[in-house]
């Protein structure tokens, strides 16, 4: 790992080199009173201070809506076009460590056994530049999951703030390198310096190790139903979490013939475990809140021996019904 | 006060679960649960409670519990009344506890919660009304501009179908794909259709709370849709939702005068 | 010489009343232009709103919704929850910015062959001078791609 400085009267001169090189930068950007990832031009569109976005940056190796293929039918002719040849490449600025940590666990789950061509396509072409979390609230708890506000995890280079209009750099991986190699007169040497002045401090909320160990045994225990009857079965949780995986596959009529798209799904929705035969075995919303907890602590742990939580809040924030997954997850625990 | 008779209600067994607000984190109030009468201590009933419960009465399981005592907010009134004239609860089911001025009243019929929404009561709509003037001002290319640009963010999560107390299809329309009448995907065709298609379902029987903008993650004012939609149907047809516990739905009633200016 | 724009005009008209007058128009010989592809529906009561929406999705420029006259139709009071949907319908389609300028909403009656080939014509002019309608049907390609349009939210 090779460490510099960078002055942050820089980072807008590296923002155009980035450009100029033909490059899409995805960072923070303010939308009204809350921040979202977006495509910028100039540093100066970068959202100033924030704590975490409303949407998490997995719409760059997961989009929202991605077109797998389209065909067109001419004459007796079937024609195919494959969409992930025109992938661009993209820098992530402005990740969150949680957030560079969710990337791990969506290459697990996308790459591990048949590797998803989209997806690895995707994740080769983005570069991941992550700023060290100076602030944090209530609903962040990536301490409580084994993760920290420096973590580097997932990283492909992390900025943190010393002060002085400073920021320290570690450069983690060859995509990290080849940023740095490239705008060597932005960056100067450093030593290896302790981020944990820097950083924000966060107490951690609940033992992991005891979480894990509990909710083994938690499958049918009462309180689950108590505790899911606020939930309102919406998607807000998996579509603004960074990990959740899950995706539907349609397919859609276009003039001439077609397209396949692939989509964001949520487990939280009440007919996404409904059978052809019309048998749904996860009818009931606690039953539904219950699998949400289970494959975050448990399910993911046995497949690909990741928790598949970053801490991020993400979920906290924008629940409509206020579920709160820290409060959950120590109710589970007491219990 | 309010929290003695949540105590009394659960205690005698005149209702089975209590639904009302509780503290959260971070200073805000969330929604509580409880069937027993020694926690009715937890609840809350202030201006911080906007959050329109009706929506839980739809639960099979909640209704499965008996019956149901809920802290009532105005719009949650509206939203008992507006189901009762769709026949998803029978008189007597629901008990609401609802505030005028400080006094706690228990409306236990729909006699009660008519005569409750009929009262004079501050209206909380105030600044959405100045919005939908605002677009309503704007040009037709400016207002196409507006709306395609506010849809283009929206994710598909359908918190605001979920959150709405009149959102109670257990298979809504955009779930059916034989044959998939509303684009899935949240293209700018998929996200359009389907809020079209919500304020065309919602019309005349929206109560107005605001829930859909308030759960919506990323805080489209979806909510102005519906309003618009009130205020239009209140204008040319006189009827105006969850006022009253039989049925009087615009677009399944009519009649023989009913004007309009745009037909050939 | 460039090419005059021709708009493609859909209609969705009720069986009983203004099928049977676009019927009468043809076996009148009244000439009225081709633009138009006719939908025939049981009743205008029948028609769901969302059914304009595919014709524009479609490449639609123009639409007709045409039934019978009140208290003329066949099902008694079909076009009576018809009007009131489209007063709705009409609405929030303003609202929301899409041009209400290309719909129009008639009754033509079965012995209204003449008034059918008129409104055809009519329709068909104004949209000329509106032009093609792309803004509805461009929709369906935004926020899939090409993959420089791709919203990132």
């Amino acid at each position: 790992m090779a460490t510099k400085k960078i002055k942050i009267t820089n980072l807008p001169k590296l923002f155009e080199d980035l450009k100029k090189s033909g490059k899409t930068i995805i960072a923070p950007k303010q939308k009204g009173a809350k921040v979202y990832f977006a495509p910028v031009e100039h540093f100066d569109q970068v959202a100033p201070s924030y704590i975490q976005t409303v949407l998490s940056a997995k719409s760059v190796a997961f989009p929202r809506v991605e077109e797998l293929f389209r065909y067109e039918i001419k004459e007796k002719e079937i024609i195919q076009k494959d969409n992930y040849t025109k992938i661009p490449e993209i820098v992530i600025f402005g990740l969150r460590p949680c957030d560079a940590a969710s990337f791990e666990y969506m290459k697990e789950f996308f790459l591990k056994e048949n590797p998803d061509v989209h997806f690895k396509k995707r994740m080769d072409n983005a570069t991941l530049i992550t700023v060290s979390c100076s602030e944090s609230d209530e609903s962040c708890f990536c301490t409580s999951v084994g993760l920290s506000p420096s973590s580097t995890k997932g990283s492909d280079i992390v900025l943190t703030n010393i002060g002085n209009g400073n920021m320290y750099v570690e450069v983690l991986t060859e995509k990290g390198d080849n940023i740095i190699n490239a705008n060597t007169s932005l960056f100067e040497e450093s030593e290896t310096i302790d981020k944990e002045p820097f950083v924000a401090k966060l107490t951690s909320r609940f033992d992991l190790n005891t979480v894990l160990e509990k909710i083994q045994t938690s499958y049918d225990n009462p309180e689950w139903q108590k505790n899911s009857y606020a939930c309102i079965g919406c998607g807000a949780c998996a579509f603004s979490c960074p990990t959740c995986s899950c995706f539907d596959i349609q397919d859609e009529q276009r003039e001439n013939g077609g397209v396949r798209l692939r989509l964001w799904d949520t487990c939280g929705q009440q007919l996404f475990t409904v059978h052809a035969s019309g048998h749904n075995p996860r009818h009931v919303q606690s039953q539904r809140w219950k699998h949400r907890i289970l494959h975050k602590f448990k399910y993911s742990v046995d497949n690909l021996d990741m928790v598949s939580c970053v801490g991020c809040g993400r979920c906290i924030r924008v629940c409509p019904a206020d579920m709160n997954i820290i409060e959950q997850i120590v109710n589970l625990v007491e219990v | 006060m309010f929290k003695e008779k949540i105590e009394k209600l659960l205690g005698e067994g005149k209702v089975n679960i209590m639904i009302g607000y509780t503290e959260s984190t971070g200073g805000q109030v969330r929604v509580f649960f409880t069937g027993l009468s020694q926690e009715s201590n937890e609840f809350v009933f202030d201006d911080r409670c906007v959050q329109n419960l009706a929506v839980y009465v739809n639960k099979p399981e909640i209704k499965a519990i008996g019956k149901i005592g809920i802290v009532a907010n105005l719009s949650t009134v509206k939203a008992l009344l507006q189901l009762a004239s769709e026949s998803q609860i029978k008189d007597g089911q629901v008990i609401a506890l609802a505030m005028n001025e400080n006094n706690v009243i228990e409306l236990d019929t729909f006699a009660k919660m008519e005569e409750f929404v009929a009262n004079p009561h501050k209206s909380a709509n105030d600044e959405a009304t100045k919005k939908i003037q605002e677009i309503l001002n704007m040009s037709r290319e400016k207002r196409w501009e507006y709306w395609t640009n506010e849809l283009s963010s929206c994710i598909k999560c359908y918190a605001c179908r979920s959150a709405c107390p009149m959102c109670y299809c257990t298979q809504c329309t955009v779930d059916c794909n034989q044959p998939q009448w509303i684009p899935v995907a949240s293209h700018h065709q998929g996200n359009m259709e389907w809020h079209i298609l919500r304020a065309m379902h919602l019309a005349g029987r929206c109560v107005g709370c605001g829930e859909c903008s308030r759960a919506c993650p990323v805080d489209i004012p979806i909510s102005l849709l519906s309003f618009m939609l009130n205020d239009h149907i209140k204008d040319e047809f006189g009827q105006v939702a969850g006022t009253k516990a039989t049925l009087d739905y615009a677009l399944s009633s009519f009649k023989v005068e009913d004007k309009e200016n745009f037909m050939r | 010489m460039s090419e005059e724009f021709e708009p493609k005009i859909i209609s969705f008209v009720c069986n009983w009343c203004t099928y049977a007058g676009a019927d009468l128009a043809g076996t009148s010989r009244v000439k009225y232009a081709s633009n138009i592809r006719i939908i025939r529906f049981p009743c205008t009561g029948r028609i769901d709103f969302m059914l304009l929406l595919k014709a524009f999705a479609s490449g639609a420029d123009g639409i007709i919704v045409s039934g019978c006259h009140p208290n003329d139709c066949h099902y008694t009071s079909g076009n009576f929850h018809a009007r009131r949907r489209w007063v709705v319908f009409r609405k929030l389609l303003d609202f929301i910015g899409i041009d209400t300028k290309r719909i129009c909403f008639s009754w033509v009656s079965a012995a209204e062959g003449a008034k059918w080939g008129q409104l055809v014509n009519e329709v068909v002019a104004d949209i000329k001078k509106l032009g093609p309608y792309e803004d509805y049907a461009k929709l369906s390609e935004m926020g899939i791609g090409p993959i420089e349009e791709e919203v990132y939210v």
